[in-house]
C-alpha cells in the first residue's frame, strides 16, 4: 500500500480537482434544474476561458488580468448565445436543446481551431505560484494549492450566495417549481439568464485555472463537459449540494485512480459514472 | 367462486397509514364496490392489488394465487385488468389503435417483431367489439386525445375490456362526467358486469347502491363496514362518515 | 401510393449511379454514396430505439465501431468472406447490446442518454488501448472482402461498383427490415410504450423487456453499418467509435424527423453530402459552417426535415385528426 505521503498528496490533488470541478459543474446542473436543458457546451465555456486566459497573459503580462477578463468575455457571449439560440427552445422536448447545445459546441471548438490553432498551449503562471510548498511535511505544487483555496472559495461563496441571499432564494424556488417562481411576478428570464451567466462566467474561471495548471488545447472542452456530465449525474441533476457531492467523489477518483491504476486513469471516469447510475440511476441527492 | 381475496393488507406512506389491515373479497360473477370519501385510501389499495406500490404487509390472492410481488405487467397478463382514476390513454394515437394495443398484449405474438400487427385478427376484433361496447365505434380514427373528456374515460374502459380480463378494477369510472353521461356509464358497467366480474371504487355512494351486489366502505384507510347495499345503507357509522363528509 | 413515384426515381438514380462514375464525375461519389448506405444502416437501428421507443442512445458509436472492428478482424484473420464478416458484427454487437441494454434501461430520459453516453466512451477507451485491436492506430490492411459463399460465387468486392451494390442491396434490405418491424406488433407496442409507458405496462406489456430488445435490434443494425463502412475502408481506427459518431446519429436523425425511418435515412444522407461539399469547398472552416447550418436547422425547424416534409403535406390535404378540435 502506498504510503502515508502518497495518500495525503493524492488527497490533495483529488480535492484540488475537485473543487476546479464544482466551479464547472454547478452552472451545468443549475440551468438544467430551472429549465430542463443540459447545454453540451458548457464545456466549450471553460475552453474559451482557457483560450482567451492565454491570449489576455500574453498581451497584458498579468495572470490576474486575465483570470478576471476571460470570464467577463465568455460571460457576455454566454448572455447572447442564450437570448439568441436556447431562450426560443425552453419547454420543447429537451432533446432540441441538446442537439442545439452540441452544435454549438461544434462551432466553438471550431472557432477556436481557426483563431489559436490545433496546438497546445500553456498559460505562464505568477513566478510566486510556481514552486512548492510544505504542508504536514510533503511539498506541494504552489499553483495547485492555489486552485485549490481560490476555487473552494468560489465555490464556498456560491454556497452561500444560494443558501442565504434573495436571489439565492428565488434561485431555490425556481429549481423547485419554476412555474410557481413565475406565479410570484418574478421575471424568470432574467433569472434564467443569470444563472446561464454566472455558470458560464464560474466555468470560464475553472478553465483559466485549470488550464494553467495542466494545459490548454482544443479537446479541453470534451474533457471538461464529460467531467462535468459525469460529476452531475453522480450527483443528481439540479443540485448544487449534488454537485459538490459529485466533485468530490469524481476528483479523489481521479487523483487515486491515476496513482492505483495508471493503466485505466481514462476509464476510472466512466467507471464510477456508470456504477453510481446502475446503483441509483437518478444521482446520489435528489433535493434541489 | 372467490375471485380476488385481500386479508391484513397495510400500506403507509412515511407516518401516513393510509390501508390498515384491510380485508375484502371478490366474488366470481358479481359487483362489487368500495365507496368512501375522498382521501379513504381507495386508489392506494388498487395500487397495492395491481402492483403499483408494495405492501407493507398483507396477502392478495387472485384465483388463489399470491399475486402481491409480482410486476404490473404480470399481474395484467393473469387477467386482472384496471382503469385509472385520471385518464390513461395513449393520447397521441388512434382510438383504435389505443384499444388494438390492449387486445393484443394477452394474445400469443404479440411481441412478435416480424407479424404484422394487423395480422392479429383477433386484437382488432376485439377491439372493435368493445369500441362498439362502449359507444365508440364512429370515433375510432380520432387522435385520443383530440376526444371529449367523457368520450376519453369511456376509451379508457374500452381499454381495460379489451384485453379480456376476468377482473375488472375501476377507478371512479364517471368522475369528471356530466349527469348524463355517469348515467349511461352506469348503464355500460351493467352490461360489462355480466360478462366479467367488476370492483369499483367510487366516492359518490348513490351511485353504486342500485348497481352493486356487495359494498365494502373506507374511511381513513379502514373497512368500517361492508353487506349488501341495503345493509351498508342502514349502518350507523357509514351514516355518521357520509354525513360527517359532506 | 403518393410515395411509390418518388421513392421510385431515388431508387433508379441509385441504380444508375454507377454507370457514370469515373467518366461523367468522379469515382469518389460512390465513396460518399457507400458511407451514406452505412449510415443509413445506423440511423435505421437509432430510429427504432429513439424515434419508436423513445429512448435517446448517446453511444450508438458503440455498436458501429464494434460492427466495425469485428469485420475487420474476421476478414483479417479468418476468412474474407463478406457474408462471414457480417455474421461475426452481427454476434458481437448484439452480445454487446445485450450486456449494455440490460445495464442501461434501467434508466430514462436524460439518465438513459448519459449512461449510453459513459458506456461508449468506456469502449473507445479500451479500444484505445488494446493492442490485439491495433490500440490508438486501428488495425489497418485489411484485405478486400469478397461475396464468397463455400467457393462458389468468389466476387471480390474490391471493385467500387461492385462494393456500391452490395451496400446499396444491403441498406434497402435493412430499410425493408425496419419498416417490417415497425409494422409489427413490437413495433405497435413499442410506439405505445414511447406515447405511456405505465399505460402500456398496465396493459400487461413488459416494458424493460420491449426496450431491451428494441435496443438489441438497434445495436445489430448499428453493428451491420460499421460493418459495411469497414469492409469498404479496409481499415478500422478508435474513431469509429468516437463520441461524434453518437453525436452525428442523433443530428442527422433530428434533422430527418425521428420516428419516420425514411427522415433519419434522408438526414444521414444530406449530413455526409452537405459535409462532403462544404469540407472540400470551405477547407479546415467546414466543421464550423457545419455547426451553424445545425443550429438554424433546429432553430427553424425544430422537427426536422419530416416537420417540414408533413407541414407541407398538411396544406395540400389536412388528416382529419388534424383538423378536430
Ligand atoms: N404516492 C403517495 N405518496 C404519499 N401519499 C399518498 C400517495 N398516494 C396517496 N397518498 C395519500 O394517501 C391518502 C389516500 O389517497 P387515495 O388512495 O388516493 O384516496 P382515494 O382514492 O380514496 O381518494 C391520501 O391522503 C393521499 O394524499
Ligand atoms: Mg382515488
Amino acid at each position: 500500500m502506498a504510503s502515508p505521503e502518497v495518500l495525503l498528496t493524492n488527497l490533495l490533488y483529488g480535492l484540488t480537482i475537485a473543487s476546479a470541478l464544482v466551479l464547472i459543474s454547478s452552472g451545468l446542473s443549475l440551468i438544467f434544474g430551472i429549465v430542463g436543458v443540459v447545454n453540451f457546451a458548457h464545456g466549450s465555456f471553460g475552453m474559451l476561458g482557457a483560450y482567451l486566459g492565454f491570449s489576455l497573459v500574453m498581451a497584458t503580462g498579468s495572470f490576474w488580468a486575465a483570470l478576471l477578463l476571460a470570464p467577463l468575455i465568455v460571460t457576455a457571449g454566454a448572455i447572447v448565445m442564450e437570448r439568441l439560440t436556447l431562450r426560443p427552445l425552453y419547454g420543447l422536448n429537451p432533446l432540441y436543446q441538446l442537439f442545439l447545445t452540441f452544435a454549438l459546441s461544434l462551432v466553438f471548438s471550431n472557432l477556436v481551431l481557426l483563431v489559436w490553432g490545433g496546438d497546445t498551449v500553456s498559460i505562464p503562471t505568477p513566478s510566486y505560484l510556481r514552486g512548492f510548498v510544505s504542508i504536514f511535511g510533503i511539498a506541494y505544487p504552489t499553483f495547485r494549492l492555489f486552485v485549490l483555496v481560490f476555487s473552494a472559495c468560489l465555490a464556498a461563496a456560491l454556497w452561500l450566495f444560494i443558501g442565504r441571499s434573495a436571489w439565492g432564494a428565488v434561485l431555490r424556488a425556481g429549481l423547485h417549481n419554476m412555474e410557481m417562481v413565475e406565479a410570484f411576478g418574478i421575471n424568470t428570464r432574467a433569472l434564467v439568464t443569470a444563472v446561464f451567466a454566472v455558470g458560464a462566467g464560474l466555468a470560464a474561471v475553472a478553465g483559466v485555472v485549470m488550464g494553467a495548471m495542466r494545459s490548454v488545447n482544443p479537446e479541453m472542452d470534451l474533457d471538461l463537459i464529460t467531467s462535468a456530465l459525469v460529476v452531475v449525474v453522480i450527483g443528481g441533476l439540479g443540485s448544487f449540494r449534488g454537485a459538490v457531492i459529485g466533485s468530490l467523489i469524481l476528483g479523489t477518483a481521479e487523483s487515486f485512480g491515476a496513482q492505483l491504476l495508471p493503466g485505466l486513469a481514462k476509464f476510472v471516469v466512466w467507471i464510477v459514472m456508470a456504477a453510481i447510475l446502475l446503483w441509483r440511476p437518478e444521482g446520489l441527492v435528489k433535493d434541489a | 367462486m372467490t375471485l380476488l381475496r385481500l386479508s391484513g393488507l397495510r400500506k403507509a406512506f412515511g407516518s401516513l397509514q393510509v390501508i390498515e389491515d384491510l380485508d375484502l373479497t371478490v366474488e366470481a360473477g358479481r359487483i362489487t364496490s368500495v365507496i368512501g370519501p375522498n382521501g379513504a385510501g381507495k386508489t392506494t389499495l388498487f395500487n397495492l392489488i395491481t402492483g403499483r406500490l408494495p405492501l407493507d404487509g398483507g396477502r392478495i390472492l387472485f384465483k388463489e394465487r399470491p399475486i402481491a410481488g409480482l410486476s404490473p405487467d404480470a399481474i395484467a397478463r393473469l387477467g386482472l385488468a384496471r382503469s385509472f382514476q385520471i385518464t390513461n390513454v395513449f393520447p397521441a394515437l388512434t382510438v383504435l389503435e389505443n384499444v388494438r394495443l390492449a387486445a393484443q398484449a394477452r394474445q400469443p405474438g404479440a411481441l412478435s417483431p416480424w407479424r404484422p400487427a394487423e395480422r392479429l385478427v383477433e386484437a382488432t376484433t376485439s377491439a372493435q367489439a368493445a369500441l362498439a361496447q362502449v359507444g365508440l365505434g364512429a370515433l375510432r380514427d380520432r387522435v385520443a386525445h383530440t376526444l371529449s373528456h367523457g368520450d376519453q374515460r369511456h376509451l379508457e374502459i374500452a381499454m381495460t375490456l379489451a384485453t379480456g380480463p376476468e377482473l375488472l378494477l375501476l377507478d371512479e369510472p364517471t368522475s369528471g362526467m356530466s349527469a348524463v353521461e355517469t348515467g349511461r356509464t352506469m348503464t355500460l358497467i351493467g352490461e360489462i358486469a355480466r360478462r366479467v366480474t367488476v370492483l369499483i371504487i367510487e366516492h359518490d355512494m348513490d351511485l353504486v347502491m342500485g348497481l352493486s351486489h356487495r359494498v365494502a366502505v373506507m374511511a381513513f384507510g379502514k373497512k368500517i363496514a361492508e353487506g349488501s347495499p341495503a345493509e351498508v345503507a342502514r349502518d350507523p357509522e357509514v351514516r355518521r362518515v357520509y354525513l360527517g363528509d359532506l | 401510393m403518393r410515395r411509390a413515384l418518388p421513392a421510385a426515381l431515388v431508387l433508379l438514380v441509385l441504380l444508375a449511379l454507377p454507370i457514370g462514375a469515373g467518366s461523367l464525375y468522379s469515382d469518389f461519389y460512390l465513396s460518399l454514396a457507400i458511407r451514406v448506405f452505412a449510415f443509413v444502416i445506423l440511423l435505421l437501428g437509432f430510429d427504432l430505439l429513439a424515434g419508436y421507443g423513445g429512448l435517446i442512445s448517446f453511444g450508438h458509436a458503440m455498436f458501429f465501431g464494434t460492427g466495425a472492428y469485428a469485420a475487420a478482424l474476421t476478414l483479417k484473420h479468418l476468412t474474407p468472406s463478406v457474408w462471414a464478416a457480417l455474421a461475426v458484427a452481427v454476434v458481437v454487437s448484439a452480445a454487446l447490446a445485450l450486456v449494455v441494454g440490460f445495464l442501461s434501461i434501467r434508466a430514462r430520459e436524460i439518465y438513459f442518454v448519459f449512461l449510453t453516453f459513459a458506456f461508449a466512451q468506456f469502449a473507445y477507451h479500451a479500444v484505445n488501448s488494446w493492442e490485439w485491436a491495433g490500440a490508438a492506430n486501428g488495425l489497418p490492411g485489411i484485405p478486400p472482402p469478397s461475396l464468397w459463399i463455400a467457393g462458389r460465387l468468389p466476387v471480390d468486392l474490391d471493385r467500387r461498383a461492385v462494393f456500391y451494390y452490395f451496400a446499396l442491396a444491403l441498406a434497402g434490405a435493412a430499410f425493408l427490415v425496419a419498416r417490417r418491424i415497425v409494422g409489427s406488433a413490437f413495433g405497435r407496442v413499442l410506439v405505445g410504450i414511447r406515447e405511456n409507458e405505465e399505460r402500456a405496462r398496465f396493459l400487461g406489456y413488459d416494458v424493460t423487456r420491449c426496450l431491451r430488445r428494441a435496443f438489441l435490434i438497434s445495436g445489430v443494425f448499428a453493428g451491420v453499418g460499421g460493418a459495411v463502412l469497414a469492409s469498404f475502408h479496409g481499415f478500422v481506427a478508435p474513431t469509429f467509435y468516437h463520441w461524434s459518431v453518437s453525436g452525428e446519429v442523433l443530428l442527422m436523425a433530428l434533422l430527418g424527423g425521428m420516428g419516420t425511418l425514411v427522415g433519419p435515412m434522408a438526414g444521414a444522407a444530406f449530413v455526409i453530402v452537405l459535409g462532403d461539399i462544404l469540407s472540400s469547398w470551405l477547407a479546415e472552416r467546414w466543421l464550423l459552417v457545419m455547426g451553424l447550418i445545425y443550429v438554424a436547422c433546429v432553430l427553424f425547424s425544430p422537427t426536422g426535415f419530416a416537420g417540414i416534409a408533413r407541414r407541407l403535406g398538411a396544406l395540400r390535404d389536412a388528416a382529419p385528426a388534424e383538423r378536430a378540435p
